[in-house]
């Protein structure tokens, strides 16, 4: 369904990608793809695909699991 | 509408490329429904009796040639940027699913209304208003999805 999904996965891209002075443009030319979507995903609002999560931990030159975080639902 | 596409820069070719067709649709729309029922009060006729294959003929031509020329207009526009990537594709099968949708349901309309024996007229009513109707929930998804997530 379209709209805001309620999603358990964060991220850092945004802190990250500033302490190393790398622009969305950037990242966007090392992932391949638009500008606008790094925009999404650093504000959770589009979830990419396995490989370009791999992808832009891989740009950032960290394990996936120091960028994407998941939180598991509370079982209350 | 230009200032919603030009927020900041952060809309896609696909996205300004929606918003354009969503305007390409809506005028088209709008006025062959301006000319028929302007036709139908100057002529004093129902709607049904009035010439309305000429208006519908020319909004589909005029609809169809406005929008092959703000596609390259909007591409010329981006050049050199990344024009298109996978969340555009995601997001454009959704739209494209959603209006699918809606066109699939004038076509059997239409058959009915042509088993009804009834005027030309409205068989092309129910088919140009399932097109367009397709095409707003089509463009509506979409932007949505641009702007709130997919």
């Amino acid at each position: 369904m379209v709209g805001h999904k309620p999603t358990r996965v964060t991220n850092r891209i945004r802190d990250l990608r500033t302490e190393r002075s790398l622009t969305q443009a950037q990242l966007a030319t090392a992932l391949g793809v638009t500008r606008q979507t790094v925009i999404a995903v650093e504000q959770g609002r589009y979830s990419p695909s396995l490989e370009m999560a791999f992808q832009i931990a891989h740009a950032l030159r960290l394990p996936l699991d120091e960028v994407f975080s998941y939180t598991p639902a509370d079982p209350d | 509408m230009s200032i919603i596409l030009d927020i900041g820069g952060v809309v896609t070719f696909t996205e300004r490329y929606t918003w354009a067709g969503l305007a390409i649709s809506l005028a088209t729309f709008v006025g062959y429904w301006s000319v028929v029922v302007a036709r139908a009060v100057t002529d004093g006729l129902p709607l049904v009796d009035v010439a309305w294959r000429g208006p519908m003929l020319w909004s589909l031509v005029l609809g169809g040639g406005l929008y092959a020329v703000v596609m390259p207009a909007l591409w010329l526009r981006g050049r050199g940027e990344a024009l298109t990537d996978v969340r555009d594709q995601e997001i454009e099968r959704y739209a494209e699913t959603a209006g699918a949708r809606i066109v699939g349901l004038a076509v059997p309309a239409a058959l009915v209304v042509l088993a009804l024996d009834v005027p030309p007229f409205w068989t092309a009513t129910v088919l140009f208003t399932g097109s367009f109707l397709g095409a707003l929930t089509s463009t509506g998804v979409a932007l949505v999805a641009y702007r709130r997530g997919l």
